[in-house]
Parts: structure tokens; C-alpha cells; sequence
């Protein structure tokens, strides 16, 4: 008879306990693309505001901001034949943007000098996933991030935050992305 | 707390800087000293992205040189009045930088 209370007290404990996991696992989709979205959690969006700007953004109960938005040639009036997968490197001054035109050379530059008084050029991280590229970078609680998926020329993720932790933005994206599509 | 004509030179400010924005001008009643702070950053990172930028504030203030933290506050309450914000030309850098200060101006109003 013991027993068999131990054994229903365990079953009910474990359909509990892999209740609350699955409560715990419930996200909601930032959808940015067909190819780029971001699953996040309840925690964080519990409360949240949804606002209308550029980008698809929201700003958690604690202050906390999220948002991006989808970047392409056209969306950053670059010229149509521009090599969009080296984008990061230019404006993150991971490569010489000698190669470029005056006026393209002068737009990366000068952004690349708004990022830096920004987020801070001293600690980007580029990190390798599977099937897609994180470049990250933040300072005092301000992030930025560019997501490159691996055989998607066309379009990068650009996704920035503020009052968040370098470990909870990365950790966000890291655990939030489809990577799938 | 600011008035309401300094929250319209703010937005002068702003479209000055990033152009005529619908999404911006539809929080302009929000606008705080948050907003000020953020535009105040929004400017100062952004000098590169205007050349035109450091003259319009030494136009606006008077002064030239370094400016300390706090500055567009004092310039919403005693700008001169004479200067034109709205003449400032030309944006030297990407689109999403502008983006991202959107997003920032309006996050600050909510």
C-alpha cells in the first residue's frame, strides 16, 4: 500500500514537474523574415510593449529594449551588386574597406565611427555556428548583433539592444534563432 | 517634464538630423528628458555621419568646441531662435544606423 502511494505521489510528481518544463520552454516569435526569426521567451515578454518604429521592437516590464530588423543592399541603398556578405566586416572594420569606392568607403567609415562611440569596436565577437555567423558587440549595457546565414547572400539580421547583459543578448539570439529556414 | 515648443524643437532637432519620420512625430507628445538624453547621444555619436552637424550646435549655443554632457537641454530652453535646424542636409551614414536611433528615440517615450 506504501508503495503504491510512492509510486502514484512519483507519477504525479513527474507529470508536474514536466508540466512546469514545458511552461518554462512556452516562447513567442519575433518574426523579422522568412529566413530570420527569433523565438523568445515568456519571461521576458510577460507584460512587454510591442511599438511601432523602423524595426520590430519591444520593451520588457524591466526597461529592458529588443529590436531589429532584416538588412539587404537594397534596404541600406547599396549599390545592387555589392557583396552583401561582407557587410559586418566593413562596417565592424574587421576588413580594410580600401577596396571600395569614395563614397561607399566614406558611408562605412562614417557609420562604422557612430558604432564605435555607440557599442564600442574593441570587443566585437564573431562566433561560428551552425549554418549561421554571430557578430556581436557591446558597451555599458548596449548591444548589437548581426546574424549571417550561411548561403544567404542577400540578407542579414541587424538586432540591437539596451539594459541588457552581453550574456543575455548572445543568449537570446543563441537560443531564440530558427535556424531551419 | 518639457514644453511644448521645446518638444517641437526636439523633433526640428530629429528630422534635422535623420529626416521627417511619421512614426517619430506620432510620439512627439511623449517626448521627456529621456528623449533629450538620447538625442543628445544621437547626436554626438553621429557627428561623422553630418558635417554639417558641429556648426548647426556651435550656431545653436554660441560656442564651439567640446560640449558637456547636458547640453541640448540647456540649447532646448535658450536656443537661438534664429538659427534654422531645419537646413541641415545630407546623411553620411547607412540607413539601419538611423534605424536604430529611431527605435531608440521612441523606446524612450514608453
Amino acid at each position: 500500500m506504501k508503495q503504491q502511494y510512492f509510486i502514484h505521489s512519483f507519477a504525479v510528481f513527474s507529470m508536474l514537474a514536466s508540466l512546469t518544463a514545458c511552461a518554462a520552454e512556452v516562447k513567442t516569435t519575433l518574426s523579422f523574415s522568412a529566413d530570420y526569426k527569433i523565438a523568445v521567451s515568456q519571461s521576458f515578454l510577460a507584460e512587454a510593449t510591442v511599438f511601432a518604429t523602423d524595426e520590430l521592437a519591444v520593451k520588457s516590464a524591466s526597461g529592458q529594449m529588443f529590436a531589429g530588423k532584416v538588412l539587404s543592399a537594397d534596404s541600406e541603398q547599396l549599390p545592387a551588386d555589392f557583396d552583401f556578405t561582407l557587410y559586418p566586416d566593413y562596417l565592424l572594420k574587421l576588413k580594410p574597406v580600401a577596396g571600395l569606392n569614395s563614397e561607399l568607403s566614406t558611408i562605412f567609415e562614417n557609420s562604422a565611427a557612430e558604432i564605435e562611440y555607440s557599442y564600442g569596436l574593441a570587443n566585437i565577437k564573431v562566433e561560428q555556428q551552425q549554418g549561421w555567423t554571430l557578430y556581436s558587440l557591446c558597451k555599458d549595457l548596449r548591444c548589437l548583433a548581426f546574424v549571417v546565414k550561411d548561403h544567404n547572400a542577400e540578407y542579414i539580421l541587424s538586432v540591437h539592444a539596451q539594459g541588457m547583459s552581453r550574456a543575455d543578448f548572445t543568449g537570446l539570439i543563441k537560443g531564440g534563432l530558427y535556424v531551419e529556414n | 517634464m518639457l514644453k511644448t515648443n521645446e518638444k517641437a524643437r526636439l523633433y526640428e532637432l530629429i528630422t534635422a538630423m535623420i529626416g521627417e519620420d511619421a512614426s517619430i512625430k506620432a510620439y512627439k507628445s511623449g517626448f521627456n528628458q529621456s528623449t533629450v538624453i538620447v538625442v543628445e547621444e544621437m547626436i554626438d555619436a553621429s557627428l561623422t555621419c553630418n558635417a554639417n552637424m558641429k556648426k548647426l550646435i556651435s550656431d545653436l549655443l554660441g560656442v564651439s568646441g567640446t560640449l558637456a554632457r547636458g547640453w541640448l537641454s540647456k540649447a532646448l530652453a535658450t536656443a537661438n531662435r534664429n538659427v534654422s535646424i531645419t537646413e541641415l542636409k545630407g546623411y553620411g551614414c547607412l540607413v539601419s544606423v538611423k534605424s536604430r536611433w529611431k527605435t531608440a528615440i521612441i523606446n524612450s517615450t514608453i
